[in-house]
């Protein structure tokens, strides 16, 4: 299936890089600017993917965080001890910057009405078998209200923990399990309506 | 659909999304300023823009102060005399001057201050809540543009965002010193 | 009178290896005036200072790794506390606890070290920090404390309080007197005896304030979308006025008239007689005048 296949290729990606990817690091450390660039082209997909859907397929926003993202980053480098991986590392601070953007509830009432035709676009050529579940399914996703997206995201599109998705928000681990059980029912309701499913 | 099948979709989804532009340059520039600066850390923040600073204390400054502490009448355009036309001009011309300097300093970038952790987001989500009150109040006023009050309100916040922008030029002057 | 300073300036990297630095341990002591002024100033980590009995300071805590000098100015009637770091990167937390005569006036100031004052009873006391938390339990004339992003709480006994935090809560018990408090989206919560001045202010921030108004005082209250709670005795005289554009105002005191041009809601009430006031206004937060 298209999307399993993705997936792998992913991971099969990432087990390359893994070994050049500590070289980049440490000379990122020590200020090289050139291996911080490789390690941004080698994560930016990933981290605009999560920013992207966590901002509600807003894409301005989502470019915003992305960079705010990797410049935070290069200021925290010194940080980075190595007890994780890099991408692991990244990743979690690129969710600490959207959580911690406020804009994200301001900008999300304005651009309810873009965000459809905005999701059409982006997945427009994508010959992906589940092209137009998926359209309807990003849709669905990005028209959650936010804390349920949040945790929706994070959790089946993440693989976060729900005890790491309430370290990272601030909400109770219950609270996070509940958030969850609303979105995916939220996001079958949605589904129902338009797909007539 | 069943559960199960909504779960395999969602679990199919990409986790890598191509951005539609190359976001390197935004992220290159800004990291490039710190490099420059030679100092860990520094990077010159929108209010040290001398021209915008200048501006916007003139702003708010001139005139703010004409009619402040008087009773809002509880009557309507009735009861404006003078000194209510007088604020509400001042208004307006603080605004103009206010939304050509002040403005452009959005958004804020915290990284030259050197504070860690959460400060940096505190801050802006003071600065946030600045930002909707003065959406809100603008909005009001669109409706309401010769409610006293509202006028009073808006030279208020002026006020409160001009403070908010010497506090932060003061902390970055601080930092300046221990270095 | 005969002030002899002495410059003692305790240089830990310039002969010592970076081994010997790390956590150093501090045990100093100089006398002190009884009523002599105190200013200590840290950047990470945790400032402690404590009043006793005596007329003397006595200095004790861990310097951070990254600690390069401590700087101390001590004479009988002041006593300055410095703590340098060797660069702005990677500063490491440098925890202090001085005790102080607790006549002394107090100055302290921090950028992400948490302050915590206790056991004085001073004429002024002044404390400030950028991310820090600032706690004081005092007796005190004068108190001045501040935060940008931290917390800032006072316990205690003050004739003048000026409170500051940008995004931190305040919370102040057991004042009177003149009391300014200021927040952007920080919460207050102020607790007051007697009031003869007040001015509460925030932008997002809820405020609560309970206290009485002493004759002629004037309480101020201004928010623009935080709630804002004014709890004052049953009895209180005095003239209430209470407006908000868009939020709802609940009095005990009066009856609240909608705007008959134009948006918005306010109350002007007079109790009793005498020249108390009380002035509450808000943009978008509601208003609330209770009686205890």
């Amino acid at each position: 299936m298209g999307g399993m296949q993705a997936v792998t290729s992913w991971q099969h990606d990432k087990k390359e890089l893994s070994a050049t990817e500590t070289r980049w690091v440490e000379k990122a450390q020590a200020g090289d600017r050139l291996a911080f660039e490789k390690l941004y082209r080698s994560h930016c997909d990933r981290i605009y993917a999560l920013c992207w859907r966590m901002c509600g397929a807003d894409k301005g926003l989502a470019e915003d965080m992305v960079q705010e993202a990797f410049v935070r980053a290069w200021n925290k480098l010194h940080l980075f001890r190595g007890d994780s991986k890099f991408g692991t590392w990244l990743h979690r601070l690129a969710v600490n910057v959207v959580l911690s953007d406020r804009r994200i509830r301001v900008k999300r009432l304005q651009r309810e009405s873009e965000m459809v035709d905005e999701v059409e676009r982006k997945l427009v050529g994508d010959r992906n078998v589940f092209a137009g579940l998926r359209k309807d399914l990003e849709a669905a996703i990005a028209g959650l209200p936010e804390r349920a997206r949040t945790v929706l995201v994070l959790f089946d599109i993440e693989g976060y923990k729900h005890d790491e998705i309430a370290e990272m928000t601030g909400m109770a681990v219950g609270s996070s399990k509940a958030q969850l059980h609303r979105a995916r029912k939220l996001v079958r309701n949605v589904l129902k309506d338009s797909e007539g499913i | 659909m069943k559960e199960s099948e909504l779960q395999s979709a969602i679990g199919s989804l990409p986790r890598s999304i191509k951005p539609q532009r190359d976001l390197w340059p935004g992220i290159s520039e800004r990291i490039e300023t710190v490099e420059k600066t030679g100092n860990a850390g520094y990077q010159s923040p929108f209010w040290r823009k001398p021209a915008m600073a200048a501006a916007v204390l003139l702003a708010l400054t001139g005139g703010i102060f004409i009619g402040r502490g008087m009773d809002t009448p509880a009557g309507g355009p009735s009861a404006q005399s003078t000194l209510e036309y007088a604020l509400i001009g001042t208004v307006k011309a603080t605004e103009r001057e206010y939304q050509a300097a002040f403005r452009e300093l959005v958004p804020l970038d915290y990284s030259g201050l050197r504070l860690d952790g959460e400060e940096p987001d505190a801050l802006r989500g003071s600065w946030e809540d600045l930002l909707q009150t003065e959406t809100s109040l603008l909005a009001a006023l669109e409706q309401y543009p010769s409610d006293m009050y509202l006028n009073e309100k808006l030279l208020d916040l002026r006020a409160q965002q001009l403070q908010f922008v010497k506090q932060l030029a003061l902390l970055e002057q601080n930092d300046w010193r221990r270095t | 009178m005969n002030i002899r300073r002495m410059k003692l300036i305790i240089c830990l990297l310039t002969l010592a290896p970076l081994a010997a630095v790390a956590g150093q341990s501090i045990n100093e002591r100089w006398d002190l005036d009884a009523r002599a002024t105190v200013s200590i100033e840290n950047i990470a980590g945790e400032i402690v200072i404590q009043g006793w009995d005596r007329d003397e300071a006595h200095l004790t805590g861990e310097l951070g790794n990254s600690v390069d000098e401590l700087e101390i100015d001590a004479s009988r009637s002041r006593l300055q506390i410095n703590v340098k770091n060797r660069n702005n990167r990677n500063i490491d937390d440098t925890d202090l606890k001085l005790m102080v005569p607790l006549g002394a006036n107090i100055d302290v100031s921090a950028v992400s070290a948490n302050i915590d004052v206790s056991g004085m009873e001073n004429d002024k006391l002044t404390a400030s920090s950028v991310s820090g938390d600032v706690e004081v339990k005092a007796t005190s004339q004068r108190v001045s404390i501040e935060s940008v992003s931290g917390d800032v709480e006072f316990n205690g006994q003050t004739k003048r309080i000026s409170a500051e935090s940008v995004s931190g809560d305040i919370n102040l018990s057991g004042i009177s007197g003149e009391i300014t408090a200021t927040t952007v989206s920080g919460d207050m919560d102020v607790h007051a005896g007697s009031i003869d001045g007040a001015k509460f202010e925030t932008v997002s921030g809820d405020i609560m304030v309970s206290g009485e108004l002493s004759a002629n005082a004037r309480l101020t209250a201004e928010s623009m979308s935080g709630d804002a709670i004014i709890v004052l005795p049953s009895g209180q005289e005095g003239l209430f006025k209470a407006q908000s554009f868009s939020g709802r105002i609940y009095s005990d005191f009066g009856s609240v008239q909608h705007a008959k041009h134009g948006p918005g809601s306010h109350l002007k009430h007079m109790a009793g007689s005498g020249g108390a006031e009380v002035r509450v206004e808000s943009f978008s937060g509601n208003i609330k005048l209770k009686h205890d």
